[in-house]
């Protein structure tokens, strides 16, 4: 089963995440934490495939988030979804993200990344 | 271009210059003679010498006039040389031939229009010939002559210095008067350029402000329309089979009924609260850029800080919570959008001098928006709890591009602008900074006398 790692600061999004993605809840298994640092502590205790998080956050942000993923669990799959990437924060994440995606991001299309990412 | 200096045309005018200011003063030297040889008889030098100037000035004003518009040059230049020739001759003395000399000059340098060369011709030529005649001491007037030159070289001609002067003060303010329009030009220009920049900046944070719910909302959508189908089809199935359970448990596990039934209200609700967040933003952008707005007129504050706040939501709410204390202020004649400006960058500021201080050591600022009115206008204040201003930089902050932040994070021009915009309305922007505690910008603002609606 595809372990998936959501991270956003915003609770509402987490929510209605795992509302749409509730149908595919067989195949994926869907931890959901609103900071970077919460989501470097989880990586500590579960291994995860991939891990999905916004850029804006307060403290840690989600470029910051996933360098040290890079660092410390480098088979981790890595995707940004962010509401908009200026141009520093699109540089700082370039190395390390595998995959941006915008919001708002279709289903399909989020899934889709997931499972290249996990594959 | 340094060779085109010295052409011979400009030579030429220096020798004229030179010629005409020698006789100036050497006939305003002759006037000190006078007033030396007199002055034994009057008692004081100084006293005749300053009475005999202000003569040759107030003869100089008369004359020049009546000159310039009765009497011809020729006859104008003969009666000096009878004047010279004749006082020569008749009193044998070297002071008459030499009182018409400053008396001409300051005639025709100070009030005339320039060309006095054939007066002084005249004179020249009077002396000589009264010296010829035997009436005038030559050694006299050798030595008169010769301190006036050197006397020239000291002092500028005065009537060509009036001139200049005059002509150099015209010049002046016609530069001024176009470097002032150039300077107001350029100041529209950089405040257009800062306000697109900081729309650029905030076009960024706004972007993310809607784009969140935007993703949540359809989110939900997708998860509604989906377990709206399974609710209908298990509906159904109840509908028509009320009697085998075992389907129906079935169809409720396929239906995750349990879940849809407790994240359905919950994902309506979150639903509605991202789509009145996204209108808010839209709508506070929507006013914030309000074309009547560029216009004086009415303005209510208030709900400008409300729009501008909003809008920059994005620049502080990472780093500082909110507070807003906002009492309702009169209606302002007002420039809106310039005003908007002015709170929006006070509010960036505060967002930046928060960020930098608590970094990411994960607390928080606050800032805190504040309104009153009184008798004497309005006031706006708007509190960090930053890192305050160093008092060395205190008296800077206000400098068109002074900015201590690097580039990219700042042009220096925000409070430059907020200040010049806020003294065309009247008002005043001062500021109170506590290093280490927090800065307050306060904005001061009159009304006008008769109610606006
Ligand atoms: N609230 C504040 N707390 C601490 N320092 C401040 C504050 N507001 C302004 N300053 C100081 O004053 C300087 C000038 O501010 P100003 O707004 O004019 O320019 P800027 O913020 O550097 O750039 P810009 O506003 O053009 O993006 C800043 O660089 C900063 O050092
Ligand atoms: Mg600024």
């Amino acid at each position: 089963m595809t372990r998936v790692l959501f991270v956003d600061d915003e609770r509402m999004l987490l929510n209605a995440l795992k509302c749409m993605l509730r149908g595919i809840r067989r195949e994926w298994h869907m931890v959901f934490v609103d900071s970077g640092e919460a989501a470097l502590s989880e990586l500590g205790k579960n291994a995860y495939d991939v891990i999905v998080t916004d850029m804006r956050m307060p403290q840690m942000d989600g470029a910051e988030l996933l360098r040290r993923v890079a660092e410390q669990w480098p088979d981790t799959g890595r995707v940004l979804l962010s509401g908009y990437t200026d141009e520093d924060a699109r540089e700082r994440v370039a190395n390390v993200a595998h995959a941006c995606l915008d919001k708002p991001c279709p289903a399909t299309e989020l899934c889709a990344a997931i499972e290249q990412q996990a594959a | 271009m340094a060779a085109a200096r010295y052409t011979p045309r400009f030579l030429q005018q220096l020798v004229d210059r030179l010629f005409m200011r020698a006789f100036a003063v050497s006939g305003a030297y002759g006037a000190m003679v006078v007033a030396t040889e007199w002055g034994h008889r009057f008692g004081s030098a100084f006293f005749v010498y300053v009475i005999w100037v202000t003569a040759c000035l107030v003869l100089g004003r008369i004359v020049a006039p009546i000159q310039n518009r009765f009497i011809p040059h020729a006859v104008f230049v003969g009666i000096n040389f009878g004047v010279v020739l004749g006082f020569g001759l008749v009193t044998g003395w070297s002071v008459p031939a030499l009182m018409a000399v400053p008396v001409t000059i300051a005639t025709f340098d100070i009030f005339g229009n320039g060309d006095t060369r054939p007066y002084i011709l005249t004179m020249l030529v009077a002396y000589a010939a009264a010296m010829a005649l035997g009436g005038v001491d030559w050694r006299a007037s050798a030595v008169v002559l010769a301190i006036g030159f050197a006397i020239h070289w000291l002092f500028e001609g005065r009537g060509d210095y009036l001139r200049a002067t005059l002509a150099a003060l015209e010049e002046s303010k016609a530069s001024l008067e176009d470097a002032m329009k150039a300077q107001l030009q350029a100041e529209a220009e950089l405040r257009q350029a800062h306000k697109l920049e900081s729309v650029g900046r905030l076009a960024a944070g706004i972007a993310h402000e809607i784009n969140t719910p935007v993703q949540f909302v359809s989110d939900n959508l997708s998860f509604i329309t989906k377990s709206t189908t399974d609710l209908s089809t298990l509906v159904q199935l109840l509908k028509s089979r009320v009697t085998s359970t075992d389907e129906v448990e079935k169809a409720i596990i396929d239906a995750d009924l349990e879940f849809v039934l407790e994240n359905l209200p919950m994902a309506l609700e979150s639903s509605r609260d991202g789509l009145q967040r996204i209108g808010a933003i839209v709508r506070s952008m929507r006013e914030f850029a309000h074309p009547e707005l560029r216009e004086l007129g009415p303005v209510d504050l208030v709900r400008g800080i409300q729009n501008t706040l909003t809008i920059a939501k994005s620049e502080w709410k990472l780093v500082a919570d909110l507070e807003t204390d906002l009492a309702p202020l009169p209606k302002l004649l007002a420039h809106g959008g310039e005003l908007n400006q002015v709170v929006l960058n006070i509010v960036v500021n505060a967002a930046q001098a928060i960020r930098d201080r608590v970094g990411k050591t994960g607390k928080r600022g606050r800032i805190t928006v504040r309104t009153r009115a009184d008798r004497e206008g309005v006031t706006v204040s708007i509190a960090d709890t930053g890192g305050g201003i160093p008092a060395a930089i205190r008296d800077r902050i206000f400098e068109p591009f002074f900015t201590t932040k690097d580039v990219g994070q700042g042009t220096g021009q925000g409070l430059a602008i907020a200040r010049s915009v806020v003294s065309k309305h009247g008002g005043t922007l001062t500021f109170d900074s506590r290093p280490g505690e927090g800065t307050t910008f306060f904005i001061r603002l009159p009304v006008p006398a008769e109610a606006l609606t």
